[in-house]
């Protein structure tokens, strides 16, 4: 029946709707992750999203027979499921116990994760099949309905992005439901099937009914086991602030009876306590703290205690950068009490300075605000590369990864932790200046080790003569001169050391060796460095920003010894967050094969009603893969760009959208084969220089980052939406009954492929990855569908 | 195949047989706590010869081998969790906090190096577990818990269960108990970023504190210090662990 022309647009707008809040939704996910399990789990929301999508278009292939008839309901009926289990899917997830810390011990957090990872597939199935009955209904062009999808798509992001800015994300669970249910009118009202008024009204109401659903359903609940969770069962603890954030829920939380006193290092015969301090938390999760001065005349005595005083004591140090400001305030205090002329403190939580300028009482205030304290937002390395300023000290706290699955610090992208973040960092300091850097001390060292092979690697050599260590019973100092240090300045640190029972290492040749720390490091600078490090048991090779991620200690060599003592104390030192991710894509691939490969295999088909079945595996497989691949990589390589995970994953996910969209509309006007040998190159020109293009880029405002971002997502993007549809095309022609098959294999690779593009970045760098990724369109070129055509007329 | 190949798939199998074994198993209706009580003493004993290179022993004293096998520890653990309360693993006991895996336990009283005439303070009551193996071993225990609930129910269970010589009190271990000091032995089981010098300085010369130092909800390491009878202290890595916070983010 034809529609007329509201009708028509009314339609288009109930898919703009759609769209919009599916992706809202999945970036929600990403923010929702954080929040609960402290770590954004992209690649896993991208992989689960496109499970749901996936499963739609091989559901409709299979029974297009029996639904598209009943197109103009299922319309307003997914959309209306789509709202539902947005609210529905958090609700039951959260019913669902998962407490990542019992991995070690319990497979039960195990299943519960691959249940999380089924339950949210859910929404994007209904939202998939929204879209996928559209793309096949004769009556809408389909120019326009990509144009509606990708404009949703784009649009949901950026509101959801500024949305996030004022309103917790939880609270955006209701508004998003009551959006696809909106939806679900708006389309009932445009077709020609559309239902009574008193329907309408009631699907409206539940959607309202959204907001009135008691909070503790819709809260993510803070888990028992978060610092924030804990202190709050000490009576008196109050929150002095608190925030919401696209990036972080912030606190500011004070515990009068048993104050908070954060001192890593603290000398044992110290004199002096720790005064109280304000715990700053993301979150939930205590992120610094703010010491607060308890007498006038001597407010942090205690400073004097703490190793990193050595980097004050020593010599005048005038200017001063701390990367990541309030995890170290020990190295703000001890500059200021130092005479330091100007301090720039770097925070990645950019609405931190401000929310705390406003919560804090006026004796504190005047240590952390005013001259000669600045603040300035992003990642350390960004704000270098946007001055010409060079700094006496630039230190900070390693941030230590917690071993467990899920975390602040659990293996995501550090790249201020890379060769080229610390060298950035380094080139910015003055010819005497230091980069101090505390961290844990562990036992094996392995954290410190691959710091300190990571710093060999930005120093270019010499390293050995620059660098010095003290120790204390619980934190190691790494003191990295821009020079070597001269002997009167060692004596004097060393000194210092003595004088605090701290430990004093040195991998200067011919130099004593105090303990096994000592001989690891100089082993690590010495000329067998490569092979200590290969034959090391934890993974403690340089960090890069092709291979950005720190906090990745796993190997697989010593995986099984490291399991054996998992009773006997080694389960601190087993990395369960790899596993964790190795577990996903079990999961993915898992639900994949039997969701998108298994019921287009237990149809009946007959043979010759086939494609061959080796070139579509290959070439639809090759596709999802490529695809996913190209996307997860620009994703994380954004994120040094962009400065933020959650700001990466919306701008590419949105602006790969985009341009696939625009580029699947114009696919007719290219030749298949040229346009596959086309996404090759661009590949390869990518994976050579575009590292390099972003690193020159980096002092750009961060508005015009953002849009060189989207555009740069254009070029690969623009044409790899081209094969599938092409292909789709051709098969439609000349094996019908090949398009579930299609879908499937392309979901299949689809769903795995964000999982393993992540892990094998851990092993071989996104480098390799864009290429592996070029590799697949390659394959995809050698088995494109003319092939398959002139096998079929030959046989 | 290649010879990687074979031992990633022999680990992947590994791993599979591993997440297998961590399933749950109710005991059986005829498996007795004591018998259970037996196993983990065995389990504890065959970890302990493994992991001489750490320890710098194949065997811990006897005495303290006793206290765990004497120490009912299902009576430590939520009810819902008896049947597995005597595996070698740590078990939730609610607010955020744990019980100790018996390993750990055993090893932590065996550094110590207690007598029977000591008198000990322990930092962390959690569930009282640690604080009833002590009891058997010394003469006095004190132990704190700044998790109001907590402290309240570990002083009713280890009063219930007849540790006469055990002092469950509330507040916060970081300042220890200047009154009751100095101490022969503090065991603090509760992750610290420093070892607080009010427990330094109530450690008698001689005597002995085990603490894990660290940050909250990571890997910390297990630290000894012994302080001589001049008063100066000395401190030795015994092994990594992962231990909740000491409440109040010290």
């Amino acid at each position: 029946m034809a529609m007329g022309k509201t009708s028509y647009r009314i339609f288009f707008l109930s898919l703009f709707l759609v769209t919009g809040t599916a992706l809202s939704f999945e970036i929600l996910l990403m923010r929702l992750f954080s929040l609960v399990h402290g770590h954004h789990f992209a690649s896993m929301i991208v992989s689960l999203a496109l499970l749901g999508l996936g499963t739609a278009g091989v559901v409709l292939q299979i029974f297009q027979n029996r639904l598209l008839p009943h197109r103009d309901r299922l319309y307003p009926a997914v959309a209306f499921l789509f709202g539902l289990s947005i609210v529905g899917s958090f609700v039951l997830a959260q019913a669902i116990p998962f407490n990542p810390r019992e991995m070690t011990w319990s497979a039960l957090p195990w299943l519960a994760l691959s249940a999380h990872y089924l339950i949210y597939a859910f929404p994007f199935f209904f939202s998939g099949m929204f879209v996928a009955l559209a793309m096949s209904d004769p009556r809408f062009s389909t120019g326009r309905l990509y144009r509606a999808d990708l404009l949703g798509s784009a649009a949901g992001a950026a509101c959801l992005l500024m949305v996030l800015f004022r309103v917790p994300a939880h609270r955006c669970l209701a508004p998003l439901g009551f959006l696809a249910l909106t939806a679900a009118v708006l389309a009932t009202r445009a077709l020609p099937s559309r239902a009574p008024a008193w329907l309408c009204a009631g699907i409206v109401s539940i959607g309202a009914a959204f907001w009135l659903l008691p909070a503790s359903l819709l809260h993510p609940g803070l888990s028992q086991y978060k610092d924030l969770a804990v202190l709050r069962l000490i009576p008196g603890t109050e929150t002095v602030m608190e925030k919401t954030t696209p990036a972080a829920y912030l606190e500011l939380v004070r515990v009068p009876g048993s104050p908070l006193r954060r001192a890593p290092g603290l000398a044992a015969d110290c004199a002096h306590e720790p005064p109280p301090q304000l715990g700053v938390f993301t979150d939930g999760n205590l992120y610094g703290t703010l010491p607060l001065p308890e007498t006038a005349e001597h407010p942090f005595a205690y400073l004097s205690c703490l190793p990193v005083s050595a980097v004050f004591e020593q010599t005048q140090r005038s200017k001063v950068l701390i990367k990541d400001v309030f995890a170290s305030p020990e190295l703000l205090l001890g500059a200021r009490e130092h005479g330091a002329v100007d301090i720039t403190g770097t925070t990645m939580v950019v609405a931190l300075p401000e929310a705390l300028r406003k919560a804090l009482d006026e004796p504190a205030m005047g240590f952390y605000f005013g001259a000669p304290v600045r603040y300035a937002r992003g990642m350390a390395r960004v704000v270098v590369a946007r001055t010409e300023e060079r700094y006496d000290v630039i230190g900070f706290w390693l941030r230590g990864s917690t071993g467990q699955p899920v975390g602040a610090t659990s293996i995501t992208e550090q790249f201020d932790l890379t060769v080229e973040g610390l060298r950035a960092l380094i080139s910015h300091l003055s010819d005497k200046g230091v980069l101090a850097v505390s961290m844990w001390r562990r036992h094996p060292p392995y954290e410190t080790l691959k710091f300190l092979a990571t710093l060999q690697a930005a120093m270019h050599g010499g390293a050995a003569e620059r660098v010095v260590i003290l120790g204390t019973p619980s934190t190691l100092t790494v003191m990295a001169g821009k020079s070597p240090w001269a002997v009167p300045e060692k004596r004097r640190l060393q000194q210092f050391a003595a004088s605090r029972m701290f430990d004093f290492v040195t991998a200067s040749p011919g130099a004593p060796i105090p303990s096994a720390l000592g001989e690891d490091v100089r082993r690590i600078f010495g000329p067998d460095a490569e092979s200590f490090r290969s034959n090391y048991k934890f993974h403690i090779q340089p960090a890069t920003d092709d291979r950005p991620f720190f906090h990745r200690f796993f190997t697989w060599r010593s995986a099984g010894e490291l399991l054996d003592k998992r009773t006997r104390g080694g389960a601190a030192l087993v990395q369960w967050d790899y596993l964790a991710r190795v577990a996903a894509l079990g999961f993915a691939a898992l639900f994949g094969a039997a969701l998108l490969i298994l019921p287009v295999a237990l149809r009946r088909t007959g043979t010759d009603e086939l494609p061959p079945k080796r070139r579509s595996i290959l070439y639809f497989g090759a596709l999802g893969l490529g695809f996913l691949f190209v996307e997860l990589t620009f994703i994380h390589l954004f994120t040094l760009f962009l400065g933020h995970p959650l700001l990466s994953a919306g701008t590419v996910v949105a602006s790969f959208l985009g341009w696939a969209g625009v580029g699947s509309g114009r696919g007719h006007r290219y030749d298949l084969s040229r346009v596959l040998l086309v996404i090759v190159i661009i590949l390869t020109l990518f994976a050579a220089g575009l590292g390099r293009l972003l690193d020159v880029l980096l002092c750009l405002p961060l508005p015009v980052r953002t849009a060189v971002a989207a555009l740069l997502c254009g070029p690969p993007a623009f044409f790899m939406g081209m094969p599938f549809p092409k292909a789709m095309t051709g098969l439609r022609g000349t094996h019908p009954k090949g398009i579930p098959w299609a879908w499937g294999i392309n979901g299949f690779a689809s769903v795995v492929s964000p999982l393993l593009a992540v892990l094998l970045a851990m092993h071989i760098g996104f480098t390799a990855v864009l290429l592996l990724a070029a590799l697949c369109y390659l394959t995809a070129w050698w088995q494109r569908p003319e092939s398959v055509g002139s096998d079929i007329s030959g046989r | 195949m290649k010879k990687g190949t074979h031992h990633r798939l022999y680990l992947l199998l590994r791993i599979g047989l591993l997440a297998w074994s961590l399933v749950p198993m109710p005991a059986s209706a005829g498996d007795s706590y004591a018998r259970q009580q037996e196993a983990m003493i065995r389990e504890i004993r065959k970890d302990v010869e493994r992991t001489v290179d750490y320890i710098g022993k194949d065997r811990l004293d006897p005495r303290v081998m006793e206290a765990m096998a004497d120490v009912p520890r299902h009576r430590f653990v939520p009810e819902r969790l008896r049947s597995i309360a005597y595996e070698n693993r740590p078990l939730p006991i609610g607010h955020g906090q744990t019980i100790s895996q018996p390993y750990i336990v055993a090893l932590m009283t065996d550094l110590l190096h207690t007598k029977p005439g000591d008198v000990v303070l322990e930092v962390g009551t959690g569930s009282g577990y640690q604080a009833a193996v002590l009891s058997a071993l010394v003469e006095r225990v004190y132990t704190m818990e700044i998790i109001p609930p907590l402290a309240e129910s570990a002083e009713k269970r280890l009063r219930a269960l007849g540790y006469d010589n055990v002092t469950a009190l509330q507040g916060d271990g970081y300042y220890g108990l200047e009154a009751i000091a100095p101490f022969d032995a503090i065991v603090v089981t509760a992750a610290a970023t420093h070892i607080p010098p009010p427990l330094i300085r109530q450690l008698k010369p001689g005597g002995v504190m085990i603490i894990p130092v660290g940050g909250p909800f990571m890997t910390q390491e297990l630290i000894r210090l012994t302080k001589n009878e001049e008063g100066q202290t000395r401190s030795e890595h015994i092994l990594p662990v992962v231990f909740v916070p000491l409440t109040g983010g010290h």
